[in-house]
């Protein structure tokens, strides 16, 4: 409460020795005036009551009598000061006592009174009572004085902030944390002016939060005064006075650098740690080979998407299921070697395995598997992880290769076969052809010095099976051919198939047929580079696009699609699509897109269909898509799902074409083996056992003199004077010469070939042993033409002039077989022959049918007539 | 020689080496051949005939199946086997029901499923 001032004006107005002191009692403050030498002129009734003496009393009393006695000195000072000085007014503070001893404190606010000339003669003083103010005052400071305690032993940086956010004070330790050495120069700047830009708005924000009177919290990044890199976790709290008003701010500061890089190091870290094993999880998922896991009970822990592939079950449903339930085909083999595993611990590596899936059932495929024992730390096997790879596609090449035998053919095409005669008592090589010595590089006086045992230049891991072979023929009297490799001279090997018999009337004696298998792997590696052509050119061909408008369920596609599929429409319902699909295949494309859309994890897709046209027709297809993100006209993110589509049908044909060949090519070669074997057992019938090796050989290679032909034409005829000209090729000089051939050019059947074609082998053969072409003088005479007519013949006749004189054999060879009824039944025809005096003559007549694939385009022209 | 090797025996082969060759086994085993042919219609003759009690079939006559005569054979309830160098697979059905021989064949193998055919009176069904 403040004095009136409007009175005291008036009071100092009339500055006169006659002062009104009316005033004085009405006034609500205690007052006083006091003369110049400390006597008391006039004292309210306050001042009474405030200093507890009678109003009689006090007159009596001067102002210091009430001074404690500790601030009299003082007061006399600043009272005299006061006087002496040119000063109107005055202010202090000072104890007093009260009558009864109390001490209060007051403030005494002094005015010099001036009479009429300017003396000062008196002076009046309002005292107020200001106890209870010092009492708070000294508690706020005794508190304060406590807070900068706390503020000085806290660990932390704390500031003392006043309302405009500029600093005050800050503890020792915080200058420490801020590398401050000295914060005098710092005090009075703006706290916000110590942090970075970024940071500076939060501080504004806090303090004005501070001076509403709540705290705020916050953590920022700020680098000392040195520049050290830190993190703090700053607490704002506003000091509040009496009424709530904010006086001051504290600002405590904790540096959580360590914690800040270790929880950024952690992130770091759980990144790192996922992104690691997302990348397993998809290298797992979509490595082309099968990976799994089974339990102890042999049921699937895990499986990733290509065994559950191969297996034709979705992934999730293997979970939990056995491998009985899955593959029951395999589920045993695969139980006894987890058994071991279980049992030993030990990994059991690439091991073939062979069954069905659901994938394509009932059709036998092959993998290569290799199981490893799971272990926990501390050793025990809790499950065996399995990798699986598919190899049943090579296997299938390599076995239909092997099995084709489609290397019998090439050997005969190019005339390579060896044959080798044995002795099974001695275990030698007896004799052996000149393709054997090339094949082995072993030489005819090798074999003289008997220096060739079977057994040993038949490599180790070879020595069973030919054991197992000799035993066969010992058995049976032959054995089927087979695989194997003998030593060259060299040391080399050289990969062959060998097939052998032995002699009816000397059952330890025999031949082998033997053929190099060297040129194999060179065939093998042709038919993958034509494969693969065949692909890349498929590659380059045209694709029908397709995409599927998720809302409307409906297919959209471009023309080529469109005639792929063979339909009109512009689009089409997915449903109508799928029905076009081979119902077969429907369950597999329906199961492939619909992976391939899993919303939680797509991913492309690939596959081979057949769809069935209106028509009824088959076609095959190559299918392929996947789900994209893509923007959409009106700029929202959507999902499609899109792809292409091939006609590869040409593609499938060829392949079944190339199957079915392979099938072919094994049919005709074991037909071959077959022709061989009749041959080598009927040459074996008669003739002298010493020249069985040469007669056999001549045959065959008759035969593949033939076969040379067939293949040269396809199969689909021969021309006749070729196949004369390569039957006679042996007697070449004598062609033209000694042997005159003529007839009209003609192709025949390849049935007709094989029998005229031996039939002239064995004739020239004679002829040159004991007929026209034993010596200079004689001569052949080969003469074929058709005669036209109700049934048009066919004839080719051999006649034999100037030669010495022959006779008709005493006993029915092969020889004979092959000129005779042989020759017959090919061509479904009859056989004239005659011992002559000039010579031997020969006639096969035949019906044309059967025997003529093709006449020359001159008579082709009279049929047509 | 026992009762069986006077049983008939029709060789159906379309390759005169071949059908040459099977027919000297049989003859030197004691059978008799009846009859050689290549050809369809004179094989299904011979049987309309009865002129034969076992027959030898070749699968492929000259790029011509040999079913139909299998289906007389059946009919006829004559036993007989298949001389083949296909794959039981890649034969028609007529033809897997009975013994195969896959070419090239040993003499033993032939007579042995021969007697087996003959001894055991089957007429078709042999696994």
């Amino acid at each position: 409460m403040r004095p009136p001032k409007v009175h005291l004006k008036k009071l100092l107005l009339t500055s006169d020795k006659n002062i009104n002191y009316d005033f004085f009692d009405i006034a609500p403050i205690p007052m006083v005036c006091v003369g110049l030498g400390g006597e008391l002129i006039k004292v309210n009734k306050d001042f009474c009551a405030l200093t507890g003496y009678g109003a009689s009393e006090i007159l009596k009393m001067k102002a210091s009598d009430f001074n404690h006695v500790d601030d009299s000195n003082y007061v006399r000072k600043i009272i005299t000061g006061f006087l002496q000085s040119e000063e109107v007014a005055h202010q202090h503070e000072q104890r007093y006592v009260q009558k009864d001893g109390t001490n209060i404190w007051v403030v005494v606010k002094a005015r010099k009174i001036f009479n009429d000339i300017g003396d000062n003669v008196c002076f009046i003083a309002v005292v107020q009572d200001v106890t209870d103010q010092k009492a708070l005052e000294k508690t706020l400071l005794e508190s304060e004085a406590y807070n900068y305690s706390i503020i000085e032993s806290s660990p932390d940086c704390l500031k003392v902030i006043d309302v405009q956010g500029r600093l005050e004070h800050m503890n020792a330790n915080g200058c420490k944390l801020m590398e401050i050495d000295d914060f005098q120069p710092m005090k009075g700047l703006e706290w916000r002016s110590l942090w970075p830009s970024e940071v500076a708005e939060i501080i504004s924000t806090s303090i004005a939060t501070a001076r509403s009177g709540k705290e705020s919290r916050f953590e920022a990044f700020c680098a000392t005064k040195k520049g050290t890199p830190k993190w703090w976790d700053v607490v704002v709290t506003p000091t509040l006075d009496l009424n709530g008003q904010c006086v001051r701010i504290i600002a405590s500061s904790r540096d959580i650098t360590n914690r800040k890089n270790y929880e950024e190091e952690l992130i770091a870290t759980k990144k790192e740690r996922q992104r690691g094993i997302a990348e397993l999880q998809m290298i797992y998922n979509h490595a082309p080979i099968g990976l799994t896991q089974l339990s102890r009970d042999y049921r699937y822990v895990r499986i990733n998407e290509r065994l559950a592939e191969i297996n034709g079950v979705h992934p999730a449903f293997h979970i939990g299921r056995t491998v009985r339930e899955i593959v029951p085909d395999m589920a045993e083999e695969v139980e006894k070697i987890c058994e071991y595993i279980f049992e030993t611990g030990e990994s059991i590596i690439e091991k073939e395995i062979q069954g069905t899936t659901k994938l394509k059932p009932g059709i036998k495929r092959i993998w290569i598997a290799s199981y490893f024992p799971m272990k926990t730390d501390g050793g025990s096997v809790i499950g065996v992880g399995l990798v699986v790879r598919e190899v049943t596609e090579q296997r299938g090449i390599e076995k239909a290769l092997r099995t084709s035998e489609a290397r019998l053919r090439r050997v005969f095409e190019s005339n390579v076969i060896g044959m080798i005669r044995w002795d099974l008592d001695e275990g030698l090589i007896t004799d052996a052809n000149d393709e054997f010595f090339r094949m082995t590089g072993y030489t005819h006086d090798d074999v003289k010095c008997g220096k060739i045992n079977f057994q040993e230049i038949t490599p180790p891991e070879w020595r069973e099976r030919n054991t197992q072979g000799v035993a066969t023929i010992r058995k049976q009297g032959s054995a089927s051919p087979y695989e194997k490799e003998y030593f060259r001279k060299d040391g080399t090997r050289v990969p062959l198939i060998i097939a052998g018999a032995c002699f009816e009337d000397s059952p330890s004696e025999g031949i082998s047929i033997i053929i190099d298998l060297s040129s194999q792997k060179r065939a093998e590696a042709q038919l993958r580079t034509s494969k693969q052509r065949l692909e890349l050119a498929l590659d380059s061909a045209a694709l029908g696009f397709w995409n599927v408008d998720i809302e409307k369920n409906t297919l959209v596609y471009n023309a080529r699609f469109s005639s792929i599929y063979n339909i009109n429409k512009k689009q089409t319902k997915l449903e109508d699509v799928l029905s076009l699909i081979h119902p077969e295949d429907q369950a597999r494309v329906l199961y492939a897109t619909t992976e391939s859309m899993r919303a939680k994890n797509p991913k492309p897709y690939e596959i081979e269909y057949r769809i069935k046209l209106l028509d009824g027709s088959i076609r095959w297809v190559f299918a392929s898509g996947c789900v994209n993100k893509v923007y959409n006209e009106e700029g929202d993110l959507i999902t499609s799902f899109d792809g292409t589509v091939a006609d590869i049908t040409t593609r499938k044909q060829a392949e079944d074409h190339i199957f079915f060949l392979m099938g072919e090519i094994n049919h005709r070669s074991k037909n071959l083996l077959s022709i061989v074997q009749a041959v080598a057992r009927q040459t074996a019938r008669t003739g002298d056992p010493q020249t069985y090796m040469t007669r056999l050989s001549e045959r065959i290679a008759a035969l593949a003199a033939n076969q040379d032909l067939l293949v040269k034409n396809q199969w689909k005829g021969i021309d006749l004077a070729d196949l004369i000209n390569s039957q006679l090729s042996p007697f070449k000089d004598m062609l033209g010469e000694q042997i005159k051939v003529r007839g009209t050019p003609v192709q025949i059947t390849s049935a007709a070939a094989q029998g005229i074609g031996l039939a002239l082998h064995e004739l020239a053969t004679n002829a040159t042993k004991y007929g026209a072409l034993i010596s200079n003088e004689g001569e052949v005479n080969i003469f074929w033409e058709i005669v036209e007519g109700d049934q048009p013949t066919f004839s080719i006749s051999w006649e034999e002039i100037g030669g010495p004189e022959v006779q008709a054999p005493s006993h029915q060879g092969f020889g004979q077989m092959v000129i005779g009824p042989m020759a017959e039944a090919a061509v479904d025809g009859s056989v004239e022959m005659d011992y002559r005096q000039g010579g031997f003559y020969w006639k096969l007549s035949a019906p044309i049918k059967g025997v003529i694939e093709k006449r020359s385009v001159h008579l082709l022209r009279m049929d047509g007539q | 020689m026992t009762i069986e090797n006077y049983k008939r025996i029709l060789i159906v082969e379309d390759e005169p080496l071949l059908a040459m060759d099977l027919e000297f086994v049989l003859l030197d085993a004691g059978y008799k051949v009846t009859g050689i042919t290549g050809k369809v219609e004179k094989a299904i003759q011979y049987i309309e005939e009865g002129l034969c009690d076992v027959a030898i079939l070749d699968a492929n006559l000259a790029g011509v199946s040999s079913e139909p005569i299998a289906d007389k054979l059946l009919a006829s309830n004559l036993p007989f086997m298949v001389l083949s160098g296909y794959l039981t697979e890649q034969l028609p059905k007529a033809l897997r029901s009975v013994p195969l021989v896959s070419k090239p064949w040993q003499p033993t193998q032939i007579l042995k499923t021969l007697s087996l055919l003959i001894d055991a009176q089957i007429p078709n069904k042999i696994n």
